[in-house]
């Protein structure tokens, strides 16, 4: 139990708070059985309760033994993080132009830019992975299993 | 009106005799003679299923796509592609983005009428051109065969002492079960107890065990189990008898006005020149001719109904109206 | 069952064509099985036009190949990868993802084989001897006794919650709340679906759990490496061991047992067979807190309960013509298709059809054993390219993988948010497994309860009036009570020590 668990815990109760709001707009019960709302309602409760608990559980820990503050492990890397959120947004964009260049173009794109700019890998291994991958991909899902996958003005 | 069980059955026996002949003249379809359409395909064709794979939409879809190229219907290849979800909203709503493009054809079911009337769909029939209709499913009326129920009579009987006390198992809110169910509690004036469960399997398994009292699948879905005497036929729910099965009354004959058709047929984007449409219509009419289109109706125990152009419009539009009147007394369309 | 039939069923077996369908049939299971995404009722669809033109009999051997191919195929993944290949192999990840870190994952992927062989085996013998007993007593399982089922399935969450129990049933909750999502189905009210008609139908399960295990994975990786560089351990050395199969044979029995028997269930399936025998494992070993880092009883269990299911769901679909799962419903559809009408009468009218099939299964699973032992060790040797290597890779497939599901990118888009939280999950310490299968038990447990209370006309007692309901009700509450019990036992105990 850290200080993350706090605001973890804090943060998942405002969610559960958010969810039980929508859900008691829904039917609670019907004539005999419970209704759409039935489920959603006790689940939010439960899950404040339960997270509610997390946060309280990890404010003891820490105020009992704040030196662990200090503990490496608690501590984020930032240039992880960034690798992270890059890796993230690579494959939102990859979504997002896949209906103008096809799915197999913007994987491969995708993937170009994970090895080389993400993960910085060597150019020879970085681009011998990725069109292997697709390759593989366009034989085993597209030929062979004929998935349709959305494709691009060159036709693939 | 209330029959015994005894003069039930013989009126059953006379009727199943007679209706036989009618019966064949319901399934005479005429087939319209169209001019030959100067477009043609000139690129893969995709054929839009709003079902997953293997179920019964997608099974009709693959076997129209193999007539299509086995008889050189149409000469550029025929894929089929499943956008299940949403009880075909997803499907449509993809439909909905290719206006305009000829290549594109898709599947249609009552779940194409019913789920935008819910307000599930973002488009309704009036987005598509509605090309054509192929043919029709019938519902037959199930019991466990140790069920004491003979005949729909005895069972309406028994839901008027127990209101709620006879359980009807079927797919969702605002399937074909619930329709039935909603047009024989009105018909005959009592209250059953629906009991969705998953799918149309999952109702019959129900039924087998002894969980529900009354279903109401598919004549081919049922003809097995009631064939090797474990669920015993009790009503049709055509407007008359079927071919294949003289011996089962219609809901009609028993004094219950309650019938229910589900058609299947093909849609198109809209925004296609009248070629475009031409073409796939002459399509149409020629897959519902050969032996193999005829071979799977018989197989899969549809009734054949042709219906394009201006006719398969006017039906979809009737169909329409039907189901959003039913589904605005379940409470389940979306007010306007 | 008279000796003449599996005779006959032999006969028809072992002919040059259908040993070679299949053969053609469990390879191409073991590939669908292994590529994340195509399961196995999407293969069987996709393949049956393959299937036009065959004697019933051959394609009916080659689609049953295809589907227990797949229960093998999926392991592969899961275990080398972290990626479950169908939604069968979930479990099979937790402990056989571990062994691989450790450079045991031919001994994984052989014990996996095995059991998968043994269960596969004894569950074709069952089907052989008593489907239509079995099916009667399957389709008494009502609502009820479902509802039953899935609260027994939720007591035995507690056992995958890893190091912070409040933590794992929080993640339970979460995946219980997002199992709501979508069109309720008794009384068609959208829930959470923001009017987006993706969501009206609810989160699938597989781009959930690709995305939280094999993304998150990788993302964790990218954010810190963990994996130990090229594994060199000598290929001989990666099958399982003496040792190996004197722990994990409980798991393989208990497994088969679980597996069948949840797998005939028209509403159960493969998935909560291998969740639960994964559970049940654990409550009955000697070292439970070992589960999860990486032991084999915890890799054979789940597998050979997912491949007893998909032989068991066999049983209502060839006794009654009423498909347990996804799969069969395929496999239904085809009957049909060959001008069969699946049902009760089938094993008299199509005697060949059924008896064929019973034989090949037990030459399949054969075939299978024999594929998989001796690849074990190559598909081991991948975790030699180095990691780096194998993350574009990985990514690459996983994406295509849950794209093909559904020919959704959607489902592609679900993958990746599924990775980002799953990534924030790993670093906080929340563990995926209790979300994942939450969200598979949610919807059914809703379902079982509200068809179980609208049956009864809202009288609970419908719970434990009926007695297998009842019966199964007892044993969820002795797996939760026990355990206290023994726990409050030992705290006295120790405070009785210590004063």
């Amino acid at each position: 139990m850290t200080r993350a668990d706090i605001f973890g815990g804090v943060l998942l109760a405002a969610g559960f708070g958010a969810v039980l709001w929508e859900a008691s707009s829904f039917q609670y019960g019907t004539e005999f059985a419970p209704g759409p709302g039935f489920t959603p309602v006790w689940y939010s409760v439960i899950g404040i309760v339960l997270s509610l608990s997390i946060a309280g559980l990890a404010w003891r820990a820490v105020r009992q033994s704040p030196q662990r503050e200090s503990d490496s492990d608690d501590r984020l890397d930032a240039a992880g993080l960034l690798r992270v959120g890059a890796a993230l947004a690579g494959m939102a964009a990859m979504l997002l132009v896949t209906s103008l260049v096809g799915l197999l173009p913007a994987l491969l794109a995708f993937l170009l830019y994970l090895t080389l700019v993400v993960q910085r890998l060597p150019i020879l291994p970085a681009t011998g992975a990725s069109l292997a991958t697709v390759v593989f991909i366009y034989f085993v899902f597209v030929h062979f299993l004929g998935v349709p996958v959305p494709t691009g003005p060159l036709g693939f | 009106m209330s029959f015994s069980p005894a003069r039930a059955a013989c009126v059953a026996g006379a009727l199943a005799f007679l209706s036989a002949v009618p019966a064949l003249a319901q399934s005479g379809t005429q087939i319209p003679d169209l001019p030959e359409s100067s477009w043609k395909p000139d690129k893969p064709v995709e054929f839009v299923v709003q079902a997953s794979a293997g179920g019964g939409s997608d099974i009709f879809a693959r076997t129209m796509a193999e007539i299509m190229g086995k008889h050189g219907l149409v000469d550029v290849p025929v894929n089929v592609v499943n956008k299940s979800g949403g009880s075909g909203a997803v499907a449509y709503a993809y439909m909905s983005t290719k206006k305009g493009d000829p290549h594109v054809i898709a599947t249609a079911t009552s779940s194409y009428l019913t789920t935008p009337i819910q307000g599930h769909s973002p488009v309704s029939y009036k987005d598509f051109i509605n090309l054509a209709v192929l043919c029709v499913e019938d519902y037959v009326g199930v019991v466990n065969a140790e069920s004491p129920y003979q005949t729909l009579t005895d069972l309406v009987e028994a839901a008027r002492e127990n209101p709620n006390g006879i359980r009807i198992g079927g797919s969702s809110v605002g399937s074909s079960d619930n329709i039935i169910e909603n047009r024989l509690e009105k018909a005959a004036g009592i209250q059953l107890n629906y009991i969705v469960f998953q799918g149309g399997g999952d109702a019959n398994a129900a039924l087998l065990g002894g969980n529900v009292d009354l279903a109401g699948p598919n004549p081919s879905e049922a003809a097995q189990l009631v064939e090797a005497g474990r669920l015993r036929a009790i009503a049709m729910f055509s407007a008359e008898r079927l071919e294949n099965w003289p011996d089962v009354p219609t809901a009609r004959e028993q004094g219950f006005d309650v019938t229910l058709e589900q058609h299947r047929g093909v849609i198109l984007p809209a925004d296609l020149t009248d070629d475009q449409v031409l073409f796939w219509q002459n399509v149409m009419v020629k897959l519902f001719q050969t032996d193999e289109f005829k071979k799977y109706l018989e197989d899969n125990g549809l009734r054949p109904l042709l219906k394009v152009g201006e006719e398969s419009e006017q039906y979809i539009a009737e169909q329409h109206e039907y189901y959003k009147e039913i589904l605005t007394e379940l409470g389940i369309a979306k007010k306007e | 069952m008279e000796f003449g039939d599996l005779l006959l069923g032999f006969s028809i077996a072992f002919t040059p064509t259908n040993l070679l369908f299949a053969f053609v049939g469990v390879l191409l299971g073991t590939i669908i099985g292994a590529l994340p995404g195509i399961g196995p009722s999407a293969g069987v669809a996709v393949l049956l036009p393959v299937t036009f033109g065959m004697p019933p009999v051959t394609a009916m051997i080659m689609l049953a190949g295809i589907y227990y191919g797949a229960m093998y195929g999926g392991t592969i993944t899961s275990v080398l990868i972290n990626t479950p290949g169908e939604s069968a192999s979930v479990m099979t990840t937790l402990d056989g993802y571990q062994m691989a870190l450790r450079g045991r994952a031919g001994a994984a992927l052989g014990m996996a084989a095995i059991g998968s062989f043994i269960a596969g085996t004894i569950s074709v013998v069952l089907l052989m001897i008593a489907a239509p007993p079995l099916a009667d007593f399957a389709v008494t399982f009502g609502p009820p006794e479902y509802f039953a089922l899935m609260v027994l399935g939720l007591t035995t969450l507690a056992s995958l919650t890893g190091d912070s129990m409040l933590k794992g049933l929080l993640m339970a909750v979460v995946g219980l709340i997002l199992g709501t999502i979508g069109i309720d189905l008794m009384l068609g009210a959208p829930r959470f679906t923001f009017d987006n008609v993706h969501l009206l139908d609810g989160l699938d399960f597989l781009p959930v759990a690709v995305g939280l295990f094999a993304i998150g994975e990788l993302l964790y990786n990218l954010y810190r490496p963990v994996r130990a560089e090229p594994i060199k351990a000598k290929l001989s050395g990666l099958l399982p061991t003496r040792q190996d199969w004197r722990d994990a044979r409980g798991g393989v029995a208990r497994g088969t047992a679980i597996g069948f028997f949840v797998g005939m269930l028209p509403g159960a399936g493969a998935t909560i067979a291998s969740f639960l025998a994964y559970a049940t494992e654990k409550r009955v070993s000697k070292r439970p807190e070992k589960f999860g880092t990486g032991t084999i009883e915890g890799v054979a269990a789940p597998e050979s309960a997912n491949n007893a299911a998909s032989t068991g769901a066999l049983i209502p679909l060839m006794a009654l013509g009423i498909p347990g799962s996804g799969t069969t419903a395929v496999m239904l559809g085809a009957l049909t298709l060959y001008g069969m009408q699946p049902g009760p009468l089938l094993m008299s009218t199509h005697p060949d059809v059924f008896w064929g099939l019973v034989a090949s299964m037990y030459i399949g699973n054969v075939m299978l054993l024999i594929l998989n032992l001796p690849l074990a060790p190559v598909f081991a040797s991948i975790l030699r390219v180095p990691y780096s290597i194998l993350i574009p890779i990985i990514i690459g497939v996983a994406l295509i993988g849950v794209y093909s599901f559904e020919n959704s990118l959607f489902n592609v888009g679900v993958a990746v948010v599924f990775g980002g939280i799953g990534f924030v999950m790993r670093l906080y310490g929340y563990p995926p497994a209790p979300l994942v299968l939450a969200l598979v038990l949610g919807p059914m447990l809703e379902r079982a309860l509200r068809q179980s209370l609208q049956m009864s006309l809202g009288s609970p007692e419908i719970f434990v009036t009926r007695p297998v309901s009842a019966v199964i009700l007892a044993i969820a509450a002795a797996a939760v009570i026990l355990p206290l019990v023994a726990w409050t036992r030992t705290r006295l105990a120790a405070r009785a020590l210590a004063s």
